[in-house]
């Protein structure tokens, strides 16, 4: 179905944005709404369900290689269990797609493009989304490997201009009301982690499989790092305000001000953002179409990516009124049907397949 | 009902359906048959007012109502 071969660095070029690039831009103040000051810890606390994603996720590859979850889920637990499992695993990633493309459409439309109607600027997204799930496996590792570093880049470029701006004290207290109001706050930043789950559907086109693991690991504390830093870049320059704004970052980089010449550098910071989210649709969209022809047993993803589109964009609308009914979504929902999603239910697996194998060597050596 | 966002769809579906079928002639049945009802499903579901219509965001929603009042507290 997927003739294409990616690198290991490629598998981890594409997840870092699909973590970072919507986590950098919300998840900062609903960290900060539980953790207070604390909010740079949690992320060390959400990592950990990101570590034991991917070990999950290399598990069940290494049991059943060139597959991914549509298609070794009914193997492990039967034809028809599989496939409703397999259903539901496809309508969450359709579902959660929508929902990050209507996040983004609600960023621009309402930090930049105003007076723009969101249809817009989601269809045009999903446009080129499509284009590049359509190119296949290939195209989108090379294109994650180009713009990454474009992404990145500017986040350190962001640091060294606000670094006039720091209050140093504004981290204290630490740990002022124990131990508990981090580990909340990680709860939201844990399903962002849970989306290392993805990487099983890029795992059967790895050209190096030894490396897997430690890239997947490597993606992991990128990610981590990145979290941490921007954390205590947006503790340092708001303050206890974090909590009340609803993009932190981008109300951080409107404080530089370098030389009277270096100013409203947020727009800067929208362009790269952009090329994240990018990367993070096309992600997810291309999971979602491989998964469906798997589903299906369609000889080729490449039909359904169109229409999949056209769902993409119907589910970023459907039963959700406002952005309010977004932002609700991203804290009251998507932490808990992440983690059920893409950590326990592969967990059971991993534990249902280990179980029948063992019991399958059983019978066949004695 | 809504009929714009409903006839951008519909030209949208045509859209796709002339690049892409010309592409599939040598496919199975079975692809231009999923092709098919994945655009009829997205075609049918434009007709409605979606954002006020329940659906399943708002059924995760209810399901995972006392996470929600968790993390409301």
């Amino acid at each position: 179905m997927e003739k294409g071969k990616i690198s290991s660095l490629q598998m981890a070029f594409m997840m870092y944005p699909t973590i970072v690039a919507t986590a950098l831009l919300g998840v900062p103040s609903i960290t900060a709404k539980y953790a207070k000051t604390d909010l740079w810890l949690s992320p060390i606390f959400a990592a950990l369900i990101g570590y034991l994603t991917v070990y999950i996720a290399i598990k069940l590859h290494k049991l059943y290689p060139k597959q991914t979850v549509i298609q070794f889920s009914e193997q492990i637990i039967g034809r028809i269990p599989g496939k409703i499992l397999g259903f539901l695993f496809l309508f969450f990633y359709i579902q959660n797609t929508g929902l990050i493309l209507r996040g983004y459409g609600e960023f621009v439309v309402g930090s930049f493009l105003v007076n723009t109607p969101i249809s817009v600027i989601m269809a045009s997204m999903v446009l080129l989304c499509a284009f590049i799930v359509r190119g296949g496996i290939e195209v989108l590792g090379r294109a994650a490997e180009l713009f990454v570093p474009i992404f990145i880049f500017p986040i350190c470029i962001l640091i060294l201009l606000l670094i006039p701006d720091f209050e140093y004290k504004n981290i204290f207290p630490i740990l002022g009301d124990g131990i508990m109001p981090p580990i909340k706050g990680a709860i939201v930043p844990g399903g962002w982690f849970s989306e290392f789950f993805l990487i099983i559907f890029l795992l059967p086109f790895l050209a190096d499989m030894k490396k897997g693991m430690k890239s997947g690991m490597m993606s992991v504390f990128a990610v981590m790092m990145t979290l941490i830093v921007v954390n205590l870049l947006v503790l340092f320059v708001l303050g206890s305000t974090t909590s009340t704004k609803l993009y932190p970052l981008m109300s951080a980089s409107r404080y530089i001000s370098l030389a009277d010449f270096f100013e409203h550098v947020e727009s800067a910071v929208m362009a790269v953002w952009i090329v994240g989210a990018f990367v993070k649709i096309s992600v997810f969209y291309y999971a979602t179409a491989l998964g469906t022809a798997q589903w299906l047993n369609l000889s080729d993803y490449r039909p359904v990516v169109w229409p999949i589109g056209i769902l993409i964009v119907i589910f970023s609308f459907w039963s959700l009124p406002s952005s309010m009914d977004v932002s609700r979504n991203d804290i009251n929902v998507f932490p808990f049907q992440g983690t059920l999603m893409q950590t326990i239910i592969p967990l059971l697996l991993l534990v249902i397949a280990i179980v029948r194998k063992r019991n399958h060597k059983g019978t066949e050596t004695s | 009902m809504r009929w714009g966002a409903f006839l951008c769809t519909s030209v949208i579906v045509i859209l796709i359906i002339l690049y892409e079928w010309p592409k599939m002639k040598k496919n199975p049945k079975k692809d231009k048959v999923a092709f098919l009802t994945l655009l009829l499903t997205g075609l049918v579901l434009a007709m409605f007012n979606l954002p006020q219509m329940a659906g399943p965001t708002q059924w995760m929603v209810t399901l995972f109502r006392p996470f929600g009042e968790f993390m409301e507290k």
